[in-house]
């Protein structure tokens, strides 16, 4: 009988995912443990019960690390985005066309996307961001991971998984893959962070035990009871990981490795594997990089939103394969949109209004919110779209107390079906 | 009793302005002093003796060659060299400015320019504050990571204009869209020469435009850019911070006042800055801080003699999230407890493993992890309060004496702690 390992190294992907997915299946009709993960033998198909459906509903982020453009991304018929990008606009032969809309279009990589928007299960939010933008990066993440609470310690998602009870013995009740993820830093809760899932496994010379060991009696230091916490969270989520993934190979050189790098399709594969486990995972986010381009955009952002729309559709495909469309919504975020008017390398310089998009069927489908390149803020898409529009949807999703996150309720639109 | 507060200072030192120490080489820095060892660190001939070490040999780093490999090969170089370098200090500092004045390889692309910056920051990150700045500005790695070297003068490029500012220098609140605007149009002219690697300035890509920049008038190219940032009343205790930060963890505003006024004494000259730190630093007015990977693998691999291979240091980093050159972006890496993240805390469990794998069997490290004296330890691998807490100590002895104690022990808070 092959093993999950052995299903894993024959390549990342959609038929490995249903593969896997079919095991959980009989597995479960042969009455395994649901609710608590089973204790596993390497190699056997005993973990993959954890891949069995649970039943919550999950959020997914993607985040867009840079200030995707918006623009380039969901494409306005308006003859004056032509204007402003004589080299940079997409040429209209290639733009993909959504079903029932006339005055929007999709960059030619995110084709994979359009048949979930001509379903109804895709919204596309363009000129979201916050009232008075500043172009600075680091100013335009804080406001979006703070939910614009500036001085703000923790981040949106963070402060109602302080609320949550199952914290404590869920490793990856929220999971940041690729990079760090400040919306899920609570008072207290602190994400599980993969940044290399392909390594993320502790080595043999030192077993899980040695940590828990060293974790207790809690320090009176601080800093040092924060290293233990760290090191009970880090051995949990790592032998969550090992249940959903197999137990890594070990190398000559002594770093535990499995296969895969990191983009979104494979990143947007472990969230898709994670969201269906039984794992008590509830939120997700997938991190990728690279979207400030401020030159030679064409190139670079075609292949950064190939991968998204590739991983995205993959995703979709998972879920759906393991029957868990019903209870996953994905979203995706970013810090800003970019300026219209292209600058003279090729790229575009940092501007405000941006573009979000939603996916599942539970989604308000459609086009929300608006961009009138008539009337811009100072050569920028003028912001129509309050993020924590998006929020209130997001966190109505996981049932959590939108006003505890954000003060109040904003939906003035309502983004869910 | 002045040799053992000595020695507490020297262990403070050599694990936070440098790579750590070796147990002998700790002994001998106890007996020059405290501060006759920070005069040695910041003396003109350490500084010569870097200088005249180029690291990389410029025949593997052709500028023709965007080769991962090459990349991969001038990372690993840098990152080993810093648990063996003759001037840590010096080389400690280039580790900040990285962090600071931040390209990186994954859009540089071309290895020899990434070397050619940290160069830079070894042979004047000690000296000149204004030198330096005018050197970063034109300095062909930021050029291309920053996009500088597209940037015209009818249509200049805004990302460095605007990091200069906010990051680099005097900070958010200090200047406004007219000043990224004109400090880009400043700048704009300066570009990279594919075949010699080195910057160059074309005059017909230049707008020689005077403009305000930050206050002040006539501004129109790198001189008067510079001119102006230096001179902007917030400059110095920027700046005074960053170091202060790095080296000291926090500096509260008296100590940062100190700082300051240390800088500004002799016209921004760095070495005053960092001699004024560090003697804080003796005087046990420094706050805990967790190590970066970097440095902390720099300290195990250093205290051990290990030299394990590259491959697996780099997947390892990879997994703490701190590859050298490979900053995640223009603000270089977050600090302090986000170095608690689960993904940190199992790559430091790997390449720990890696390094005391690779131990030599003469090292006093594994030695001192050999025997069944706790302390013995925690003095071998120079902790300046040579002790282990409760959940360590209990750990470290249910631990294999030797190599599996050893790999343990760097992953303890009381060595990730500094």
């Amino acid at each position: 009988m092959l093993s999950r390992r052995h299903f894993i190294q024959l390549g990342a992907g959609l038929a490995v995912g249903v593969a896997l997915d079919s095991c959980a299946s009989t597995r479960r009709d042969l009455g395994a443990p649901a609710a608590s993960a089973p204790a596993f033998t390497p190699g056997s198909l005993g973990r993959a019960s954890v891949a069995q459906h649970a039943t919550g509903h999950v959020l997914v982020v993607v985040q867009l690390n840079g200030g995707n453009d918006a623009l380039n991304t969901l494409v306005p018929s308006d003859g004056r985005y032509r204007d402003a990008r004589p080299t940079l606009a997409i040429p209209e032969a290639d733009l993909v066309a959504l079903r029932g809309v006339s005055d929007w279009s999709l960059h030619p990589s995110l084709a994979p996307l359009a048949p979930y928007f001509a379903a109804g299960n895709a919204s596309f939010l363009p000129g979201i961001g916050f009232d008075d933008p500043e172009r600075s990066h680091f100013v335009a993440m804080d406001r979006w991971w703070r939910a614009d609470a500036i001085g703000a310690t923790t981040g949106w998602l963070g402060r109602v998984l302080d609320a949550d009870a199952t914290a404590a013995d869920t490793p990856l009740l929220a999971t940041a893959l690729g990079s760090g993820a400040p919306q899920l830093r609570g008072q207290h809760f602190q994400p599980a962070t993969v940044l290399q899932p392909s390594s993320f496994a502790l080595p043999r010379l030192l077993d899980a035990s040695l940590f828990t060991t060293a974790a207790r009696p809690t320090s009176t230091s601080a800093l040092v009871a924060q290293a233990q916490a760290a090191f009970l969270a880090s051995v949990g989520a790592v032998g969550s990981f090992a249940e959903l993934l197999g137990d890594p190979t070990s190398t000559s050189t002594d770093v535990a490795t499995r296969a895969g790098g990191f983009d979104l399709v494979h990143g947007l594969d472990i969230a898709a594997k994670l969201a269906v486990s039984n794992l008590g995972v509830r939120v997700v986010v997938v991190s990728v990089g690279g979207f400030d381009t401020h030159a030679n955009q064409a190139a670079t952002q075609k292949s950064l939103l190939a991968d998204l729309g590739n991983g995205v559709d993959a995703f979709m495909k998972s879920i759906a394969a393991a029957g868990a469309s019903d209870r996953v919504l994905l979203a995706t975020t970013t810090e800003f949109g970019r300026r219209v008017q292209q600058n003279g390398s090729g790229g575009t310089d940092h501007g405000a209004g941006g573009l979000s998009m939603m996916f599942g069927p539970m989604v308000a489908g459609g086009i929300h919110g608006a961009v009138d390149l008539g009337d811009l803020l100072d050569g920028d898409i003028r912001p129509s779209l309050d993020p924590r529009t998006l929020y209130t949807a997001c966190l109505d999703w996981l049932g959590a107390a939108v006003e505890s996150s954000l003060g109040k309720r904003y939906d003035q639109v309502a983004l869910l079906a | 009793m002045r040799a053992v507060d000595d020695r507490a200072a020297l262990c403070w030192l050599a694990r936070r302005a440098g790579f750590g120490l070796t147990p002998e080489e700790l002994d001998a820095a106890v007996r020059r002093g405290p501060q006759a060892e920070i005069e040695r660190l910041l003396s003109s001939e350490q500084i010569a003796s870097a200088v005249s070490n180029r690291l990389w040999d410029d025949a593997d780093l052709p500028l023709t060659n965007k080769d991962r490999k090459e990349g991969v090969a001038a990372i690993g170089l840098w990152t080993t060299y810093m648990a063996v370098t003759p001037t840590p200090l010096v080389d400690r500092l280039a580790w900040m400015w990285h962090g600071h004045f931040v390209s990186a390889l994954d859009k540089v692309k071309v290895a020899r320019l990434m070397a050619n910056q940290i160069r830079l920051f070894r042979s004047a990150g000690l000296g000149d504050f204004t030198e330096l700045l005018r050197a970063v500005i034109i300095d062909p790695a930021m050029l291309v990571y920053l996009d500088g070297a597209q940037s015209t003068g009818t249509e200049p490029n805004e990302n460095f204009g605007r990091e200069l500012l906010e990051l680099f220098t005097v900070g958010l609140g200090a200047f406004d869209e007219n000043d990224v605007k004109a400090g880009a149009a400043a700048l704009s002219g300066w570009t990279v020469d594919r075949q010699t690697g080195l910057a160059v300035f074309r005059l017909r890509r230049h707008d020689d435009t005077a403009r305000t920049f930050l206050g002040r008038e006539g501004v129109h190219d790198v001189d008067t850019v510079v001119g102006a940032v230096v001179g902007h009343p917030q400059l110095a205790a920027r700046i005074a911070a960053l170091v202060g930060g790095e080296l000291l963890g926090s500096a509260n505003e008296a100590l940062l006042a100190e700082l300051t006024a240390a800088f500004t004494a002799n016209d921004l000259n760095i070495a005053d800055l960092v001699r004024a730190a560090l003697s804080a630093g003796v005087g046990g007015r420094a706050e805990p801080v967790v190590l970066a990977p970097v440095p902390w693998l720099a300290i195990a691999m250093r205290l051990t003699g290990a030299t394990p291979p590259v491959g697996a240091l780099g997947l390892g980093l990879r997994t703490a999230g701190q590859v050298p050159m490979l900053p995640p972006n223009v603000a270089g890496w977050p600090g302090g407890v986000a170095w608690f993240g689960t993904s940190t805390v199992v790559a430091r469990a790997n390449l720990a493993a890696v390094v005391a794998n690779n131990t030599p069997g003469t090292s006093t490290v594994l030695r001192a992890a050999a025997s069944n004296d706790l302390t013995e330890l925690a003095v071998a691998l120079g902790l300046v309060d040579p002790t282990f807490g409760d959940g360590s100590s209990s750990a470290l002895a249910a631990a294999k004496p030797g190599v599996q104690r050893l790999a343990l022990a760097f992953c303890t808070p009381e060595f990730v702690v500094a």
